[in-house]
């Protein structure tokens, strides 16, 4: 009996100096960049068991919660945009006709004040368009919106919105291949960003997440007229 | 080793029972996972039920066969069972069958699940088609499992064969598409390597077309590689059972 006893208390010491070096792991703070470089498509095939697409899905689960795992968030600014540039460009390559990254990049990672880490966001935007314009065609006017109010650079955004004018695809309505107006006209940011999220929403093919993720985006930009948002 | 039998078995031994509990799982923790997504949750949901009802379905068939196999070595049953060569091909050829249909009871199972995380059924056909290449799968690995556990007595080893094998068919895609990439060294290319991965491709099923997550997301957008990679696996599966009735015809009792 007191054999059983001893054993019995040894698993508990075992459990008690497992929680105590549990505790010390926890204290520790994250190793790494916020903003890992992006594995290849063939790798991350490979770590799926060749299953891309459960590849795709689970990668972009991790792209929209970069900079805020393993503990810690990490503000926009200290982000490696050249890095995120490539995890949605290799993402595109696994599954191109999904919305996830597109949104994660023109909605969550848009929303960085850095001028020239948005020129990231807009180019991969833009190429995202080019593969499938009357499909894709609303990232474009997000990258035009960021060109022209997050980058000032207004021949950029006229560039862009001119190309988006010249898609001959189908499907493409009329006042986003009219959008230089929103680049020429003078339009303050918020009063650009209402009446562009309220074209988008008047879509009835819209997804109800980015009905919603559109929403928050237009609250955030109404709110940093004048408030900072909680991750610049 | 006949379908009631097994089916019996799979009961007996709480099989059954933890494949739906263990899909049942699956289904929660798929709906949470794509429920975080910031666009297109239902998808996500979906593609990840797919992926952990796959593995959950292959494992369990798997493991299934190789014990039931081990059990009645070690009852000696397989010695009666295998008395004459006659007896001995119908005994694989039913224990086959049987595991095959359970086989493909889990993987409609498995499909459900996947349909379910979702909440509606985006592609009736991609769904469709999806459970039963999926089934398919799980058939392939249970006439895999069967011939291995016939032939290897450690039925750990067994296992690690089997799971090798099943990790190797569905990585085969990726293997091949490295050997031949352009910037892949020239060894691996056309050298020893290269040779290698060759007759890998040849000789071993494309388990990897079977049951692909896109198909239930998007539908099935080219039906050429599904058909052929479904012909394939039906022939491998034919391989397998051939060489196990062979194996266990010629095997010393």
């Amino acid at each position: 009996m007191s054999g059983r006893v001893a054993w019995l208390a040894i698993a508990a010491l075992g459990l008690a100096a497992s929680a105590g070096l549990g505790t010390q792991l926890d204290a520790r703070k994250p190793r790494g960049a916020a903003v890992p470089v992006p594995p290849t498509p063939t790798a991350m095939r490979a770590e799926a068991l060749g299953d891309g697409q459960f590849a795709f899905r689970a990668r972009s689960l991790q792209l929209q919660h970069l900079g805020n795992l393993g503990g810690r968030i990490v503000p926009y600014k200290d982000m490696d945009y050249a890095r995120l540039e490539r995890w949605f460009r290799r993402l595109d390559a696994l599954d191109a006709r999904s919305d996830v990254v597109p949104m994660s990049a023109a909605l969550l990672f848009g929303g960085t004040q850095t001028q020239a880490d948005v020129r990231h966001v807009t180019a991969y935007l833009a190429d995202h368009v080019r593969r499938d314009p009357g499909r894709k065609w609303r990232w474009m006017t997000h990258a035009i919106y960021l060109a022209r109010y997050k980058l000032d650079d207004n021949a950029h955004a006229l560039e862009l919105a001119r190309e988006l004018a010249g898609f001959e695809a189908p499907g493409i309505p009329g006042w986003a291949r009219n959008l230089r107006v929103l680049v020429l006209a003078d339009m303050g940011r918020t009063q650009a960003a209402r009446a562009l999220v309220g074209k988008l929403l008047d879509s009835d093919t819209m997804p109800p997440a980015e009905r919603r993720w559109l929403r928050h985006f237009l609250e955030r930009e109404l709110r940093s007229g004048g408030d900072s948002p909680v991750r610049r | 080793m006949t379908l009631p039998y097994i089916l019996l078995s799979a009961v007996r031994d709480r099989l059954i029972a933890a494949i739906g509990i263990g899909l049942i799982a699956i289904w929660l923790v798929a709906a949470f996972a794509g429920s975080t997504s910031i666009a297109e949750e239902g998808a996500a949901a979906t593609v990840f039920a797919g992926f952990g009802a796959r593995l959950l379905v292959v494992f369990g068939i798997v493991l299934f066969v190789s014990l039931q196999v081990r059990r009645l070595a070690e009852s000696g049953e397989m010695h009666v069972l295998l008395a004459t060569p006659i007896s001995r091909t119908r005994f694989v050829i039913q224990a086959w069958a049987g595991f095959a249909v359970l086989a493909i009871g889990f993987a409609v199972a498995a499909g459900g699940i996947a349909a379910l995380a979702g909440w509606s059924v985006a592609q009736p056909f991609g769904l469709a088609v999806w459970t039963g290449t999926l089934a398919l799968e799980a058939v392939v690995m249970a006439a895999f499992a069967l011939f291995v556990a016939l032939g290897l007595r450690g039925m750990i080893a067994g296992l690690i064969v089997c799971l090798g094998f099943y990790a190797l068919t569905r990585m085969l895609g990726v293997i091949l598409a490295i050997a031949r990439s352009e910037y892949a060294p020239a060894e691996a290319k056309d050298g020893v390597v290269g040779r290698a991965v060759d007759l890998l491709g040849l000789v071993l099923p494309r388990l990897d077309l079977l049951a692909e997550s896109r198909w239930l997301v998007y539908g099935i957008e080219a039906t050429g590689s599904v058909g052929l990679a479904t012909l394939q696996a039906v022939a491998y599966t034919l391989v397998l059972v051939a060489a196990a009735v062979f194996d266990a015809r010629g095997r010393a009792l």
